[in-house]
């Protein structure tokens, strides 16, 4: 059994589809009947899509997991001359601990967008994420924090008239 | 329809309208330049600046900007190699020898020329087609819709990259997602976690900044791939003769456009397609083949051609059912319903002066983005060179500040963020993002029409209309299609 995150996020997406369908019982009928049926339909497609990313041999059973769309098929790709690449959206997987750290900072920013104002929560969030997690060199991340605050004030306070 | 056709330029032509338009082409460009970021980026990203503007002139600023990504990634994938966007990876396949031989002004001026002129052919062909879509839809009542936007789901798993069985549960959990918060049949709250948050809802706004703007700028931070290094030096000589290419391999041009509406009708194709098929088919349809390559002109022209006329054909099924043609129409549907436009079927009927201004918008988009795009190439392109550590953190302000100012609810951040790690996630384990955002849009139109088929009709509405019966049928091949190719491939592999 391979548990990759691939695998949890089937499993989740599984997981979701059976706390929804559970809950909608406690709809009416017209009221449950779309998310109840629907629920339950992508409850056993992710489940299957779980089964078949933890145990490659079930894959292998269940080809239809791997059916490809038919977008690119037959396309002019086979045409490109050779020595063009195109890069993929992926290439390479990074590991998730800088994911998280980018994703804790975001929620952190929120907290402090709540409880200050944007022009705070703005420089002093860019400048530290410029800094410390994007790597940047800190002139830069200084440049950046200010001149974003300042592009954001004119859009959001002055043309915009937003008060938050 | 074209009745109003000339007050509707009036009002399209009027002090703001114009200014709105050249924004959004500023705001397309640059990130139609930046590798990673594109048109359904700078979407989510202006979204939450229509809030305080009247719905024509929201659509003029977000056409303006899809209208304009396209060449804005030309010029990268012409001048340094590197497609600012998907929809222009044929293009460097000629463009960048052309550059490399000197002649990048005469592949912008072709490039510029094509899209210019391409996108106008998609317009052409979307307002010849429309009235005949009032007819159509004239037709349609709740089990056509319902029918039409499952047909239209399908369709899209089917064409996703990569993997359809994933494609088709990112759809499913898209519709489940829009069974959030008060269904308005029943009056029912459903999955509210006992917040007033929810009770409208998943907010579409947060939600696409989110998947898009959020997903992408993380993406972009961890990969580090679309830094490019390479510096701009080039001579802008020979513009005016590439404009005039396209006229004079007017076969390819032409029927590069035609394609390329083509594939935009076609829900959720998209430009990268249009792009690789006019490339193809200015190769295939051409005698002398041996420069493509090499810096042929005749490549440029089809390859873009193509990824410009496809936004008129994307338009069609957007505006005749309301079924986006393309992730950015799916955007630009969000944008219509926070401004009181119901997209759909009846859209066409009772809306008719926002499917001008779309026609509009999108011819005038392109030809201002083809003039300020030929003055601008190699200023634009230096901006892909920009440090991606300088470009994410302030994309992720921007998304996070923006849907906050849209109604200035902290929930909205939350919101955002949540949806930038699913759509993050999404993009990790290939899951398509696409099906899930047109699903969520669709959600609540096909839950409509399924409440009033079953009390009007019951369940029998669905199979004893013709169209809607068709549309059934055709869904069903559509979800069969992949799986009955694969079992006939492997027997094809195992005979042998």
């Amino acid at each position: 059994m391979w548990l990759t995150g691939r695998a949890l996020f089937s499993l989740l997406i599984a997981l979701l589809m059976a706390y929804m369908v559970v809950a909608s019982f406690d709809y009416g009928f017209r009221a449950r009947v779309f998310p109840a049926t629907l629920g339950s339909l992508i409850f056993f497609m992710a489940l299957l899509q779980f089964l078949g990313d933890a145990f490659p041999a079930v894959q292998k059973k269940l080809p239809f997991l791997g059916a490809k769309g038919i977008a690119l098929e037959g396309s002019a790709a086979s045409h490109a001359p050779k020595d063009t690449q195109v890069r993929a959206e992926h290439e390479r997987k990074p590991s998730w601990l800088p994911i998280y750290g980018i994703f804790a900072a975001l929620v952190a920013f929120a907290v402090l967008l709540h409880f200050t104002s944007f022009l705070v929560a703005v420089p002093a969030f860019l400048f530290l994420f410029a800094w410390l997690v994007a790597k940047e060199r800190l002139i830069p991340a200084l440049g950046l924090a200010a001149g974003v605050t300042i592009f954001m004030y004119l859009i959001f306070r002055v043309i915009l008239g937003s008060q938050f | 329809m074209f009745e109003q056709a000339m007050p509707v330029l009036a009002e399209f032509l009027s002090w703001p309208s114009p200014l709105f338009l050249l924004l959004g082409v500023l705001a397309g460009l640059v990130f139609g330049v930046l590798p990673g970021l594109g048109g359904p980026q700078v979407l989510a990203l202006l979204l939450p600046l229509t809030f305080t503007m009247n719905s024509t002139d929201a659509i003029i600023l977000l056409i303006g900007a899809a209208g304009a990504v396209p060449l804005g990634g030309s010029m990268t994938a012409i001048l340094i190699n590197t497609p600012g966007t998907p929809q222009n990876a044929a293009t460097t396949y000629d463009g960048y020898p052309m550059t490399r031989m000197g002649k990048a002004g005469q592949a912008i001026g072709a490039a510029a020329s094509a899209s210019v002129f391409g996108a106008v052919i998609g317009a052409v062909i979307l307002t010849a087609i429309l009235p005949l879509g009032r007819h159509a839809v004239l037709a349609f009542s709740y089990p056509e819709t319902f029918m039409m936007a499952l047909m239209g789901l399908a369709i899209i798993a089917l064409l996703a990259k990569g993997n359809m069985w994933k494609a088709l549960i990112a759809a499913g959990l898209g519709l489940m997602l829009s069974t959030v918060g008060l269904d308005i049949a029943t009056g029912t709250m459903r999955y509210t976690l006992g917040t007033y948050y929810l009770i409208d809802g998943i907010k579409l706004i947060p939600a696409l900044i989110g998947l898009f703007a959020v997903a992408e700028a993380v993406s972009l931070l961890t990969q580090k791939a679309s830094i490019t290094t390479a510096k701009t030096s080039s001579s802008m000589k020979g513009v005016l003769e590439g404009v005039m290419a396209p006229f004079r391999h007017f076969g390819i041009f032409l029927r590069s456009s035609l394609i390329g509406t083509l594939i935009g009708i076609v829900p959720g194709v998209g430009g990268a397609v249009a792009n690789f098929l006019g490339y193809a088919q200015a190769i295939s349809t051409s005698k002398d083949k041996s420069q493509f390559g090499k810096g042929d002109i005749r490549g440029v022209i089809g390859a873009e051609a193509a990824n410009n006329a496809k936004d008129g054909g994307a338009l069609v099924p957007t505006l005749i059912f309301g079924i986006p043609g393309s992730l950015e129409f799916a955007v630009l549907l969000g944008a219509l319903m926070i401004h009181g436009i119901q997209p759909g079927p009846r859209l066409m009927l009772d809306s008719p002066q926002i499917a001008l201004v779309m026609i509009y918008a999108l011819v005038m988009a392109n030809i201002v983005v083809g003039v300020v795009g030929v003055l601008s190439a190699n200023f634009l392109a230096s901006i892909s060179t920009v440090r991606i550590s300088l470009v994410a953190p302030a994309v992720l302000m921007f998304a996070l500040v923006g849907s906050y100012a849209t109604e200035g609810h902290i929930g909205d951040v939350y919101t955002t963020i949540i949806f930038g790690l699913l759509g993050y996630v999404m993009i990790r384990y290939d899951y398509s993002r696409v099906a899930l955002v047109i699903a969520l849009v669709l959600g609540p139109i096909l839950q409509q029409s399924l409440h009033q088929t079953m009390s009007a009709q019951g369940l029998v509405g669905f199979v004893n209309r013709p169209i809607s019966l068709t549309f059934l049928l055709i869904t069903l091949f559509i979800l069969i299609l992949p799986f009955v190719r694969g079992r006939g491939q492997r027997a094809d592999t195992s005979t042998a």
